[in-house]
């Protein structure tokens, strides 16, 4: 295990440092010199641009250049907003929990009914219920989302009038900020609409957000379950005369979660990649939403540090699954 | 007895189903698949005539009716089919436009992306060593980023935003899937015999890859390219609804959407419709995808 361990390890280095190497170039490759970037329309003295430049080590070598920003990156150093002048680490830490809290809503949501429908599928197989689960799934995954997610404030918030149209709480309560995650906060706010509220704000960019996991979780605990349900020791615990539930449920259904739960991990990038559409639509001050709106206003050294803590979340979360994967499954150890 | 008995003959004499019968028997089973493979030919159909299949031009503004609802709808007027947009535009004849764009978005980024996926993939099997070992650590680099995090990164790189970019930023995001496709298909491929045979004939690298390895890699390129299409065009239409895509008055789909932005609360038509359109198209691609992986993989079907 510890050698496996090993292995791994050394494969994410140097994929971090690859990772490293694609935001170096970032700031390099966009139009403009970083430092006139920071200074924008009001232009700067071409000595004093000189001398910034020199300070900031953009007279070096590219390959010291990188050799620095690595340092940076290594002692937690991403650089500043342009726009805001605050380090973008502490911009991303007051964000990050609006895009965490969505993000687990939108997953839980998925595995809730994602899985239940795939097992219920599977054991009916090529029954009209299994048909019309595995049509509604490739529904699912070819939704254009930002169209889904205005057709849900159209129907839900504007039409019904059930849910509000963005934001995470309503102007009329205040929560102190204190987890960022503002189901928690609010609980343990003094008012108590202001659970409701912030459960009312959460529940449609969560649906949006976690329908192309669900589909996807449907169709993989489906599969997953039909593989499993034709294994010998499924037909032994059936002649062994045990009840079709107890077979399904407690049989077949622990084995079909390895590759179930594997999936519902790798969904940690299509979730933040959504993010940035559903908090786009939804105006969820999340990273997502952060991060077009860095582009749009070209503040790129928040777009670098932000793709940068991104991609090593993503790289960490995959790194998890696949030591969970191995500790669970000793085949694939090798 | 005896009628049967010639009968089974006739059966067992008649010779074998061709390939291809046999991979369109397979492939007929699936209904979905049959369903998409209709609407990619109609969708086909109207972006090859889109000027002569849409009532008016994509761009012209009508002034006499701003936001005209639907025919159908109470206010609707049957010149405009699906109602008209904030400007006055005809929004079917914007959509049936906008299917020539997204069908043509699709080609490129898929032939782009397939073309140097392939290349790099063959070039990873057959060079090994520490070629196979960088480019594959390259790929694995591009997709630990979420897609359209990645296809943001790439189009703020090439400055400005507009369509041809969008469409390069996507091939660019899609391109290690295919890469890690050819490259396992080819090495399974360049252990087996009779690639050793050709080699030992004396065909040269380039023959080896492209004719004798490249054809038997297909099967799997195919299914990819037909899902990559989908994700393509929904991942332009992402981008382009960001405002980081194709640019007003293009009448691409995802900016259709954009532009519905302020208006959709009074306006439904402005928003659903290209929607659909993107929904219907992707889902078309999808089925059809599904059906030639089921019908060209026999071992995946179960």
């Amino acid at each position: 295990m510890l050698q496996f361990i090993l292995r791994r390890v050394s494969l994410i280095i140097p994929t971090f440092v690859g990772v490293t190497l694609l935001t170096f170039a970032l700031i390099r490759l966009v139009p403009g010199d970083p430092i006139e970037v920071r200074f924008g329309e009001r232009g700067i003295a071409p000595e004093r641009l000189a001398e910034l430049r020199h300070e900031a080590g953009l007279d070096q070598p590219l390959w010291k250049q990188f050799l620095d920003y690595e340092e940076q990156v290594a002692s937690g150093d991403l650089g500043t907003s342009v726009v805001t002048k605050q380090p973008v680490w502490t911009e991303f830490t007051q964000l990050f929990p609006a895009t965490v809290e969505l993000s687990v809503c939108a997953i839980v949501f998925a595995i809730l009914i994602g899985l239940p429908l795939g097992v219920i599928a599977a054991v009916k197989r090529g029954s009209p219920f299994d048909y019309g689960l595995m049509g509604l799934s490739v529904t699912g995954a070819s939704m254009p989302i930002p169209w889904w997610g205005l057709m849900m404030i159209l129907i839900f918030s504007v039409g019904l009038g059930w849910t509000p149209v963005s934001g995470r709480i309503a102007d009329a309560f205040y929560v102190e900020p204190w987890t960022g995650f503002m189901l928690i906060d609010s609980w343990f706010s003094d008012d108590d609409g202001a659970v409701l509220s912030a459960i009312s704000h959460l529940i449609l960019p969560a649906i949006v957000l976690g329908t192309i996991p669900l589909a996807t979780v449907a169709r993989m605990t489906r599969s997953a379950m039909l593989e499993v349900l034709n294994e010998d020791y499924i037909r032994t615990a059936r002649a062994k005369g045990l009840g079709a539930g107890r077979v399904v449920l407690i049989h077949a259904l622990r084995n079909a979660l390895i590759p179930v739960v594997t999936v519902i991990g790798l969904q940690v990038g299509t979730l933040l990649g959504g993010a940035i559409l559903t908090e786009t639509i939804f105006s969820w001050p999340g990273v997502g939403h952060w991060l077009v709106e860095s582009v749009q206003r070209r503040d790129y050294p928040v777009l670098q540090g932000g793709v940068l803590l991104v991609a090593s979340l993503v790289m960490l979360v995959n790194f998890g699954v696949d030591l969970t994967y191995g500790f669970l499954n000793p085949r694939i150890r090798r | 007895m005896a009628t049967i008995d010639s009968d089974a003959t006739a059966r067992a004499v008649r010779p074998p189903p061709g390939r291809l019968a046999a991979f369109w028997r397979s492939f007929a089973e699936n209904r979905g698949a049959i369903v998409g493979l209709a609407i990619m030919i109609v969708l086909i159909v109207v972006a090859v005539g889109a000027d002569y299949v849409a009532p008016h031009s994509p761009i012209e503004q009508f002034r006499t009716s701003f936001l005209a609802p639907p025919a159908w709808v109470e206010g609707g007027n049957s010149d405009f089919l699906l109602g008209t947009d904030d400007l006055g535009r005809d929004i079917l004849s914007r959509l049936i436009h906008g299917a020539r764009l997204s069908l043509m978005i699709g080609a490129m980024v898929v032939t782009l992306s397939l073309a140097v996926g392939t290349l790099l993939g063959l070039s990873a099997a057959f060079a090994g060593g520490i070629i196979d070992i960088t480019l594959m650590r390259l790929m694995d680099v591009l997709l630990v980023f979420p897609s359209l995090v990645l296809a943001v990164v790439i189009v703020a790189i090439l400055g400005h935003p507009s369509l041809m970019n969008a469409m390069f930023a996507v091939s660019i995001v899609t391109l290690p899937h295919y890469t890690r496709l050819v490259r396992a298909a080819a090495l399974s491929e360049l252990a087996r015999d009779y690639v050793t045979a050709t080699r030992c004939a004396g065909a040269g690298t380039l023959r080896l890859m492209l004719i004798t390895v490249l054809p038997n890699c297909v099967a799997p390129l195919i299914v990819q390219a037909t899902l990559g299409f989908s994700s393509a065009i929904l991942d332009e239409a992402a981008l382009s609804f960001l405002g980081l895509g194709a640019q007003p008055p293009t009448p691409e789909w995802g900016t259709m959407l954009a532009g519905a932005l302020q208006y959709y609360q009074r306006a439904w038509w402005m928003l659903t419709f290209p929607g659909l359109a993107i929904l219907i198209t992707v889902l078309a691609f999808n089925l059809f995808g599904d059906g030639l992986r089921d019908a060209l993989d026999p071992k995946l079907k179960r």
